[in-house]
């Protein structure tokens, strides 16, 4: 294990950069992308936050679960603001963004930024309330602006 | 030397490119390295491997999920040629391009032919890559 | 919005009605089921997954290889064939057949109903 918040944040950074270019590569991102993220999330759900209840309404949804993971030590969501109507989220996600590095690397080298925040939402929310949100990136920045819409698929 | 199984492979390559409206081959590991081809310059060969590669693993993994057997090949219809990939023995794969226009009878004989070609030649040796 | 995925599941049933054709689903892109008449015992989400998998990488490949314009993956294996082509910007549609298909008129078949479920797509966008 790396010895240093810093060395561990490093091979997040790699890792996370090496699994976007892949995915694209072999040319179907959001599918592996959104797979990758859906095994990972329900492995994670199931046991770090096993009693972790989403309520129906989706922006207080991914709200408490920003909370749940800041108290699992995992996120610093302290930055983070999120609002909604039942039917859609729009979050304003701040610097501290733990993926904020690699999609640095990605926006600078003129790539598609896929935000792994939003993605981990939009499934979330399907995981926990069998709901299917369109996720969309508005603007990369200082704050990064996200909206989760319900899809018409249902 | 004779033996040697790139050259064996290469001759294998070169006896498919000759058969009318086959455009490229491509002989690829089946976690995507590139083993041999015979393609023209436009395409990259590395990159064929590994989507190829990928193609067929998954391909493989769809027909035995759906009860469908094993895998014979993928193929591709695009509005300018087709893509085909199948097995050629356990460690490796076979990528042909064809022209719409061509004897798919005649192909499909060529390929089975190449496809037995490399497997043998492919278990009877270790290939370095 | 049911009224989409109910005429997307006529459509589908209506195709799976097919002498030639076992079964037949409508995937998202992103390899999320929309409707199928797969059997019991067929994971849905698996075929789904890995059928968004095989044409994403297809159509990839289309595009390196400079192969014009991708039309539709096969998959043919010793008991039957796996189709799959696209149904608008959003979806394609897949089709397990018989081994023995006539092959000409599913084809024909799915691309009706591939242009139906897009139709039904981009009205419902609008």
């Amino acid at each position: 294990m790396p010895s240093t918040k810093e060395g561990l944040q490093r091979l997040l950074d790699f890792f996370v950069y090496g699994m976007l270019r892949a995915s694209e590569m072999l040319g179907n991102a959001p599918l592996f992308l959104r797979t990758i993220e859906e095994e990972g999330l329900r492995k994670f759900l199931t046991t770090n936050m096993p009693r972790f209840q989403a309520p129906d309404d989706p922006a207080e949804a991914c709200r408490q679960y920003m909370q749940a993971g800041d108290e699992g030590g995992l996120f610093d969501s302290s930055d983070s603001v999120f609002r909604g109507d039942g039917d859609s989220v729009h979050a304003e996600i701040g610097d501290k963004c733990v993926y904020r590095r690699v999609c640095t690397m990605r926006h600078d080298e003129g790539l598609p930024v896929h935000c792994i925040r939003a993605f981990a939402l939009a499934e979330m929310l399907r995981i926990r309330l069998d709901a299917d949100f369109d996720w969309k990136l508005e603007r990369f920045g200082r704050p990064c602006r996200i909206t989760l819409t319900r899809a018409k698929w249902k | 030397m004779a033996d040697d199984p790139s050259v064996r492979l290469r001759a294998v390559l070169a006896e498919l490119r000759r058969v009318p409206d086959i455009l490229g081959v491509t002989i690829a590991r089946r976690d995507g390295i590139l083993i041999a081809h015979a393609l023209p310059k436009s395409m990259d060969p590395k990159k064929i491997a590994a989507m190829s590669a990928a193609i067929v693993r998954t391909s493989e993994m769809a027909a035995g999920e759906m009860g469908l057997g094993r895998l014979r090949q993928w193929i591709v219809d695009t509005n300018i040629g087709k893509m085909m990939a199948t097995g050629a023995g356990e460690e490796a794969i076979l990528v042909t391009m064809v022209r719409n226009e061509a004897n798919m009878g005649l192909i499909l004989l060529s390929v089975d032919k190449a496809v037995h070609a490399i497997s043998e030649i492919l278990r009877s040796q270790e290939v370095t890559v | 919005m049911t009224d989409l995925w109910e005429r997307i599941e006529e459509t589908i049933d209506e195709l799976s009605h097919l002498t030639d054709i076992k079964s037949a689903a409508v995937v998202r892109r992103d390899g999320l089921v929309v409707t199928h008449t797969l059997p019991d015992g067929v994971d849905p989400k698996i075929v789904a997954a890995m059928t968004a998998a095989i044409v994403g990488t297809s159509e990839m490949a289309t595009i390196q290889l400079s192969q014009g314009r991708f039309v539709r993956a096969i998959v043919e294996s010793e008991q039957g064939k796996l189709l799959s082509l696209g149904a608008g910007e959003e979806a394609f549609l897949v089709a397990l057949v018989y081994d023995d298909a006539n092959l000409g008129l599913v084809l024909m078949a799915m691309e009706r109903a591939a242009k139906q479920v897009e139709e039904i797509l981009r009205a419902s966008a609008g």
